[in-house]
């Protein structure tokens, strides 16, 4: 009731007022009425009326005060005010709102970016006793490129743990893969289901009941098999199986396996990964069926992740000993048969440690390949902010010294400094809050774009990404705090005026307002000096970008489409080897009929593409004997492999259709790996095997050698380990293909129709699961560079338009001021170009001001860079030049108009308006 | 800015607020009854003229010790009528009682 009339109060305020009045009102005229009868005349009565009656002003304030308290009385009539200066001020509005939108918006967007890849907690009950447990492997010399020591769990490893550990109420086993090939009662799916291969604990660990039937459990399994059961998503559920409630005791077909539907999760869960959600779930113990990876329970094969959650009376700590002491017990027996194999083997069980990590966001690789990204990102935008701000007080300054009048009026009015002061953050508030707001749209356009950036050719990206309330409370946090440090240097400053001063000069003084212009060079200063900063980071980026784009992979990327295939539907129990036999035969025919397209110059079919995250290894020896243990990558190609990739012969030859038949076995290397296997001699006719010792049965004579290939792209990530690269036959491996490649002549994307026909009609049986541009494979590889590049770039563009704003702002202001001065100068003869130069000077001191500060604390800070560089270093002189001249050649075109102003004044005009 | 307060315009505190509420349980009245009313009683209270009685009315409003509506007086005009809720009408009674026992406790400080 009270709330319901104070709400009722301050809505209808104006109501209030009037009814007062008018109350008022009666009461005088009643009165005069009185008097009047009494005898008094007319204007006499009105005058005892009001003077009885007393000060009404006074008596209508103080009872505003009962429905209205005064703050909030003050804040309302701040907020019209501040209102109505905007209408008369629409550029100045403009401008800062603008400013703010883009400082606020990048802040808000990669902060929204920063919460769904790093914060956000998965949507389970209690996420944060959720640990992912990781197995360690340290291996000094071999494994521990790239610093990237993380390993999974094979079946065997992971039955043991289970079976032993103490520490955890649950734990489960967790593997996704996204299938080519789904069906259920309506057919084949249109899109490529994504299975997730889970041990039955999942559900328990998980904690969230299915909407329909049951998740997976115990008594699914039964040792190493299990029933052909599965959980369907809701959204699964929906668009397949149109929300059908019997949908229980139906099947979908993964592959060529029927599995029977037991049970339906609830909308909003999607699985224990954010950023790759699941369609449906199947036992872990189905991954061999499915797959037909045959090897998927021997102990060496490591292929899964696993999560648990922790007992509450258990440390982290506690069960990392426990869970790493059960890892050691377990490769205690492979490190012996290794010892026996190997005498060289230097493995020890101390290698080998169990890391838990918190799993309160579900498994995420995203966090690992951009988590330091975005740390940085978040360092860029809010450096951006700064400048923002910088420029926005700049603006306020300004436009407090144009006001200076008003302020000062109102000042000696009695309104007190803290309320004028008060009065202007408002504005401030209110002016940010309008940026902000319009940050918001610019954010989640930005944000869209953003998640489309970070997916790729070969793993699309399904990023839930939303503006919830974590991001909003951000957005608040960072507006107010942007207000701040705009707005109160600049309120202080507008309200510090003397009254006397501001009315007796009304800015006719030739050397007024020094402190302020004082403060306006600083905060410009600042500007050039953050700018710098923005700059040589965006500098050093794009060059790093450029180095990794013309980095010489070893073949050509440009124009090769790539299509990826799989023999469908897979049956169950086919191995590679009758794979390979399906498509004996036919693969000439298929490789001949691609190279005859329409706009294709060359086709090859292949294992393996490069830079598509698949890879070979073998341990390579050659026949002298005298190296030893060799790791190269490796691929199985057919004919015309190097002309469709521009690799360039160095000796030898290709590979010819005569080799089949002559039945020595034959191989291409690269320079890098002839390089290591044979330093003194050539290559060509030497022979080499793969396994664990040089095997004269199994040797292949070397008839060619290429150039260095980059098998992973520009960067060569995680490659360290393989000193070189080995091509042999589809043939002569008895290998099936797996991906065509075509050497185009014309934009490689218009001869797609035409290669999924010649598909279609060659070998119907194949499916396209992809097609996608090797140019594609390799940007996707230098994703993260090229991801960066473009958002510094992005914001070191808007930087430098802030600082032209602000300094052009600042240059004209301060001509402005000087008019008089200038008119003066140029009545005693100063030439336009002394004038010009007068004004081009002042600019490139601010701009050398700033560089004098900015230029150093890049180079102090640039190291913070030096990870994400590629083959330029962080205090690279270049790209400090370059930025030393973007920043003079603003600092420049800044001054110009305002230079042309300065020149242009009529010394008779100025002197005569005094 | 030096600012009149309520209470300070009354001759004790609390007594505006009293006689209002008095004059009010004789019946419904608008505000220039009211005053008129006040000024028959005694000139002090109204000392700074009768305007300061409207700020106390919305005082009361605010405690909901009175209550008003819009309607029309004797003569045909609008004028706004106060009314004692029920609530105000525990409150006159007391502050009636406290009143009297302070002024009790006066009197007998300076009778003695």
């Amino acid at each position: 009731m009270f709330w319901k009339r104070k709400v009722d109060e301050i809505l209808n305020r104006d109501s209030h007022d009037e009814e007062l009045a008018e109350e008022m009102r009666l009461h005088l005229e009643m009165k005069t009425e009185e008097l009047r009868d009494a005898g008094m005349p007319e204007r006499e009565a009105r005058e005892a009326a009001r003077r009885a009656f007393g000060n009404q002003l006074q008596f209508a304030e103080d009872s505003r005060r009962h429905w209205l308290p005064r703050w909030m009385d003050e804040w309302r009539q701040d907020i019209r005010f501040a209102l109505r200066s905007f209408a008369v001020n629409r550029g100045f509005v403009i401008t800062v709102f603008l400013t703010m939108a883009l400082g606020i918006g990048a802040n808000t967007a990669i902060f929204s970016m920063v919460e769904a890849v790093m914060l956000r907690k998965l949507p389970v009950a209690d996420p944060d006793s959720l640990m992912e447990v990781v197995p360690h492997l340290k291996q000094p010399g071999r494994w521990t490129s790239g610093g990237n020591d993380r390993w999974m769990l094979s079946y065997p490893l992971f039955r043991e743990i289970v079976g032993a550990q103490r520490s955890f109420s649950c734990l489960y086993g967790s593997s996704r893969l996204v299938r080519s090939y789904a069906e259920s009662g309506n057919g084949p799916w249109e899109i490529r289901p994504r299975a997730q291969f889970v041990s039955t604990c999942f559900f328990d660990t998980i904690g969230i009941p299915p909407l329909l039937g049951r998740g997976l459990q115990a008594s699914d399994v039964n040792g190493e098999s299990t029933q052909q059961v599965v959980v369907l998503s809701h959204s699964t559920w929906q668009q397949r199986f149109s929300a059908d409630p019997a949908v229980l005791g139906r099947s979908i077909t993964v592959g060529s396996t029927a599995f029977e539907i037991v049970g339906v999760m609830p909308p909003g869960f999607s699985g224990d990964s954010p950023a790759q959600p699941a369609d449906f779930w199947l036992p872990l113990e189905s991954y061999g069926r499915v797959t037909g990876f045959d090897s998927w329970n021997e102990r060496g094969s490591v292929w899964f992740q696993a999560m648990g959650r922790l007992r509450p009376s258990v440390s982290r700590e506690s069960a990392e000993a426990e869970l790493t002491t059960l890892l050691r017990n377990f490769v205690h027996t492979d490190i012996a048969e290794w010892k026996k194999a190997d005498a060289s083997s230097q493995a020890t069980p101390e290698m080998f440690r169990m890391e838990l990590q918190s799993g309160a966001g579900g498994f995420n690789d995203l966090r690992g390949q951009y988590g330091q990204a975005l740390r940085l990102l978040l360092g860029i935008v809010a450096l951006l902010l700064l400048l923002a701000c910088l420029n926005v007080a700049g603006l306020l300054m300004a436009r407090g010294t144009a006001r200076g009048h008003e302020i000062a009026v109102r000042l000696s009015l009695g309104a007190s400094r803290v309320r004028v002061m008060r009065q202007l953050l408002l504005e401030s508030l209110l002016l940010c809050s309008g940026g902000a707001l319009f940050g918001l749209l610019l954010a989640h356009a930005f944000s869209l774009r953003f998640v489309s950036l970070l997916s790729k050719a070969t793993a699309p990206l399904d990023l839930p990404y939303r503006m919830n309330g974590t991001v909003l409370l951000f957005t608040l946090a960072v507006t107010i705090l942007a207000t701040l440090v705009s707005a109160l240097l600049p309120a202080w400053q507008t309200t510090r005026g003397r009254l006397s001063a501001q009315l007796a000069s009304a800015g006719r003084s030739l050397t007024q307002h020094r402190s302020r212009l004082f403060l306006n060079r600083a905060l410009v200063t600042a500007q050039v000096a953050v700018g710098v900063l923005l700059a040589c980071g965006a500098g050093l980026m794009l060059r790093t970008l450029y180095n990794l784009s013309t980095q010489p992979v070893g073949y050509e990327v440009e124009h090769v489409l790539v299509a990826f295939l799989e023999q469908a539907p897979q049956r169950e129990g086919v191995s590679r080897r009758s794979v390979f036999d399906l498509q004996t035969g036919r693969t000439e025919p298929l490789r001949a009929r691609l190279a005859s397209l329409h706009g294709a110059s060359a086709a090859t079919l292949a294992h393996m593409a490069p830079m598509s995250n698949w890879m070979m290894s073998a341990t390579v020896h050659s026949s002298t004997g005298s190296t030893g243990h060799i790791m190269a990558l490796r691929n199985s190609v057919s004919a015309d492999y190097f002309e469709t990739l521009s690799s360039p012969l160095i000796a030898g030859r290709h590979f010819r259709p005569e080799d089949h038949a002559s039945g020595r076995r034959v191989c291409i290397i690269d320079e890098d790996l002839a390089q290591s296997l044979f330093p003194d001699l050539p290559a060509i006719g030497q022979s080499v095997s793969t396994g664990k010792v040089f095997d004269a049965r199994e040797a292949m004579d070397v008839i060619g050698v290429v150039r260095a290939n980059r098998w992973f792209g520009p960067k060569q990530d995680g490659a360290g380990q393989f000193k070189g690269m080995i091509w042999t036959t589809l043939e002569q491996e008895r290998r099936p293909f797996q991906v065509a490649l075509v050497k185009t002549t014309r934009e490689p994307t218009e001869i797609v129709p035409a290669l999924r026909q010649a598909f279609r009609e060659e070998m119907p049986e194949l499916l396209v699961t992809n097609i996608t541009t090797l140019e594609r494979l390799r940007d996707d590889t230098i994703q993260r560079e090229r991801l960066l590049a473009t958002l510094c770039t992005g914001f070191g563009g808007v930087a430098l338009v802030m600082i032209f704003a602000g300094l052009h702002g600042l240059l004209a202001y301060s001509v402005e001021r000087r008019i008089r001065e200038l008119g003066v100068r140029i009545a005693l003869g100063a030439t336009r170009a002394h004038l010009l130069r007068l004004v081009g000077n002042e600019s490139l001191a601010l701009i050398a001001a700033g560089l004098f500060i900015g230029l150093p604390a890049t180079w102090a800070v640039s190291h913070l860079l030096g990870s994400f560089l590629w083959e330029v270093k962080p205090t690279d002189p270049l790209t400090y030049i370059a930025t030393l001249l973007v920043m003079a050649a603003i600092g420049l075109t800044a001054a110009l108009p305002p230079a042309r102003r300065a020149a242009s004044v009529a010394p008779t005009e100025v002197l005569r308006n005094d | 800015m030096p600012r009149s307060t309520d209470a300070s315009q009354e001759l004790l505190p609390g007594t505006l607020d009293l006689l209002i509420l008095k004059t009010l349980s004789r019946g419904p009245l608008h505000g220039y009854g009211i005053a008129q009313h006040l000024l028959a009683v005694s000139a002090e209270v109204l000392q700074v003229g009768e305007g300061s009685l409207y700020p106390a009315l919305q005082r009361l409003l605010g405690k909901e010790w009175v209550d008003a509506e819009w309607g029309l007086t004797d003569t045909g005009r609008r004028a706004r009528i106060y009314r004692l809720t029920p609530a105000g009408r525990t409150q006159l009674a007391v502050e009636t009682g406290k009143f009297t026992r302070m002024v009790g406790a006066i009197q007998a400080v300076l009778t003695a």
